[in-house]
């Protein structure tokens, strides 16, 4: 298994990955491949089209993929991970076999959009709304930094259906929305400091008509699915972060033994950069463990909420420590795109917001911790 | 149903070898692969499947070993895989792993075709494809880049020095490709599943009837180190740098 993402890595991914991050443009061919490859529905069931893996599996491929390019494994988190969770947790059999199995195979590319301009975490105040009339939904305002949008055929959103319960979240709901959808306008992609390729922009409702069919899980109850289906995405990007660590200490380790200073490579030269690359090392086996632990007890059923969502804290923190001490090992080259070392940074910086800032996440654990919720084992 | 049978060489992974300073060859750290071309041996073989919708099976000679080659192989889309693992495969010529393949290839039922890779990536002696094809009785084609199937014909392209060839053999035949035209894709995840539920048969040397001592005896190997010359253009502007290299080149042999 790991295998086939090494080749696929080796061969299509490496040789584009500098040009994607410099075009910022959607890796489309790549996403493609990614979907032949059976990328896209490692965890999902083979009755649709998935392979029916365990997360271990699935965190292998992605660790590959991240350590030539981070941002395919965000076009392919947004759509497996984000839709396609939600999709087969709170599917019904018909959406499933419409959907599903097309988001398995990668005929169809998901988005899933639940960021407003209120807010990441901030459901309550979201202003997006939809009223039921008649057999349909009327949904108006809009979602904003969404992954996937332009390429994608089919968007995920949450949308508030009534007043939004504080502490439960209750009052949301999941719909389906085909892009040819009326009503359904398609903004620009923002231009950020990482993610470059993730097609990333707001997309916005005005008087859209959705079929009562399209909901997706019970009206005003999808956020307690949509926690734990967010914590498959938190747990991929533990993999993804190590990947992108491992890239980054592995292009300052060669560095620093091939860049001769006063007649010796660097690395023999100053302690400090070995010892700096100890330290990043350090971090990488540390959170190899981690996330290997945590996926197995994932595939134990054993796996606790916070756990999940501090793989996505420490994948984050790792690889953005990691990939700025490989930029300074390297010095000024290090700053220049070409080298193709402080993308990693970028790229890790934004995995410390995207999907979910660090700082909502801990406020989450803190919550649970505070009453009792995850005690010590 | 005429069976279309792939041929290939479970090798030393050619980047984990080591050379030491004395020219010995470290393999203790070396993986085993199968060997890059005979990867596309494999695709070959699906890529004629698919026009002739005929059965297909891998078939191997290797050391005990071998057996783990069996995966990545069916992986690639082959239906059976058939296998011959035993010690003596270490010092087997290409005498005696042609006998272990001709012979296990007459196990195999309804085999119409017989598909090899030009040579091994390991010792490329190209020596298989012709003696397995004159054990059989069967007319060989090599250096094949390109094949048409009509019914029992196969019209093949020949790549050769300096010209492409066009020759047409009916079945069985034995079929020596060359990678150019058939680049082995990575099998999907699918695929690597399903591999691991298909049928194998091992077949033993004794079995086949087969003498494994070889008639050629490996005495040594040793690695080759490419020396530098070291010669640095320094006269001159970048042009002349330039032109003094094409004419080095030249004097060499290396450029014509
Ligand atoms: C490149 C990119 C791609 C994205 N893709 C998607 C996508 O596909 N779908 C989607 O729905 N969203 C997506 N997002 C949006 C992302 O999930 C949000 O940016 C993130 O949740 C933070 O929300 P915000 O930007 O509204 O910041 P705010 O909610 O305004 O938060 C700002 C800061 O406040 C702090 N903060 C916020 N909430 C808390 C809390 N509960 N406790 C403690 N501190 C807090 C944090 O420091 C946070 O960084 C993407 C974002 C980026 C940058």
């Amino acid at each position: 298994m790991v295998n086939t993402a090494k080749k696929f890595v080796e061969k299509e991914v490496a040789p584009v990955a500098l040009q994607v991050d410099e075009t910022g443009e959607f890796p489309g061919q790549l996403f493609k491949r990614a979907g032949e490859l059976g990328f896209l529905g490692i965890t999902m069931p083979e009755q649709y089209g998935g392979l029916g893996l365990d997360f271990t599996t699935a965190a292998l491929i992605y660790e590959e993929i991240a350590k030539s390019l981070p941002v395919l494994t965000v076009n392919m988190g947004a759509h497996a991970e984000l839709a396609g969770g939600l999709l087969n947790m709170l599917g019904t059999p018909e959406q499933k076999e419409k959907y599903l199995t097309k988001l398995c195979s990668g005929e169809y590319i998901f988005a899933c959009g639940s960021t407003g301009p209120e807010g990441g975490d901030n459901h309550v105040e979201h202003a997006a709304n939809a009223v039921l009339d008649g057999d349909e939904y009327v949904i108006n305002g809009n979602k904003v930094l969404v992954s996937n949008i332009g390429v994608a055929d089919v968007y995920i959103i949450f949308i508030k259906t009534s007043e939004v319960d504080p502490i439960t979240r209750d009052g949301i709901s999941a719909f389906i929305v085909d892009k040819n959808t009326s009503g359904l306008t398609i903004g620009s992609y923002e231009r950020k400091l990482g993610w470059h390729g993730s097609a990333t922009g707001t997309i916005s409702f005005s008087d859209m008509r959705i079929p009562k069919d399209h909901l997706l899980g019970p009206e005003g109850k999808c956020m307690q699915a949509t926690a734990v289906s967010c914590t498959n995405e938190f747990l991929i990007c533990g993999p993804v972060g190590l990947g992108m660590a491992e890239a980054a200490y592995q292009m300052a380790f060669d560095y620093s033994m091939s860049r001769i200073q006063h007649g010796v490579p660097m690395y023999d030269r100053f302690q400090v950069t070995k010892f700096k690359l100890v330290k990043m090392r350090t971090m990488i086996e540390e959170l190899r463990a981690f996330v290997y632990g945590t996926l197995a007890d994932k595939d134990a059923g054993n796996l606790e909420l916070c756990e999940g969502r501090m793989l996505k804290i420490r994948g984050a923190e790792v690889a953005e420590e990691v990939a700025r001490e490989a930029i300074q090992i390297y010095g000024g080259v290090g700053c220049i795109d070409e080298t193709g070392v402080e993308r990693f940074w970028r790229d890790a910086k934004v995995l410390a917001i995207g999907g979910a800032s660090i700082e909502a996440l801990q406020d989450f654990i803190g919550t649970m911790m505070r009453y009792g919720k995850y005690p010590l084992a | 149903m005429a069976t279309i049978v792939a041929c290939y060489k479970w090798v030393l992974d050619e980047e984990d070898l080591v050379i030491n300073p004395d020219r010995s060859i470290d393999v203790s750290h070396a993986r085993g692969k199968i060997s890059e071309f005979d990867k596309s041996a494999i695709e070959a073989t699906m890529q004629v499947a698919a026009q002739t919708g005929d059965a297909t099976a891998t078939l191997t000679f290797g050391t005990p070993d071998v057996r783990k080659s069996l995966k990545d192989a069916l992986s690639r889309g082959p239906a059976t895989g058939y296998w011959v693992g035993d010690a003596a495969a270490c010092d087997a010529d290409a005498l005696v792993t042609s006998q272990v393949l001709a012979s296990a290839i007459r196990t195999i039922d309804g085999t119409s075709l017989v598909i090899c890779a030009e040579g091994a990536s390991d010792t490329y002696a190209r020596q298989i494809a012709p003696r397995v094809g004159a054990l059989l009785d069967w007319p060989t084609v090599t250096s094949v880049i390109e094949m048409k199937v009509e019914g029992d014909s196969i019209t093949a392209t020949r790549k050769l020095d300096g010209c492409l060839e066009t020759v047409t053999v009916n079945r069985p035949c034995v079929i020596a490709v060359l990678p150019a035209g058939y680049e082995p894709p990575i099998p999907g995840l699918k695929a690597v599943l399903s591999a691991g539920k298909k049928p194998l048969h091992e077949l033993g040397i004794a079995e086949l009837g087969c003498d494994p001592a070889p008639a050629a005896k490996v005495l040594s190997s040793q690695g080759f180190i490419a020396n530098r010359r070291n010669v640095i253009f320094v006269d001159g502007d970048a042009s002349d740098k330039v032109t003094s290299l094409v004419s080095a080149l030249k004097k060499e042999g290396m450029l014509s």
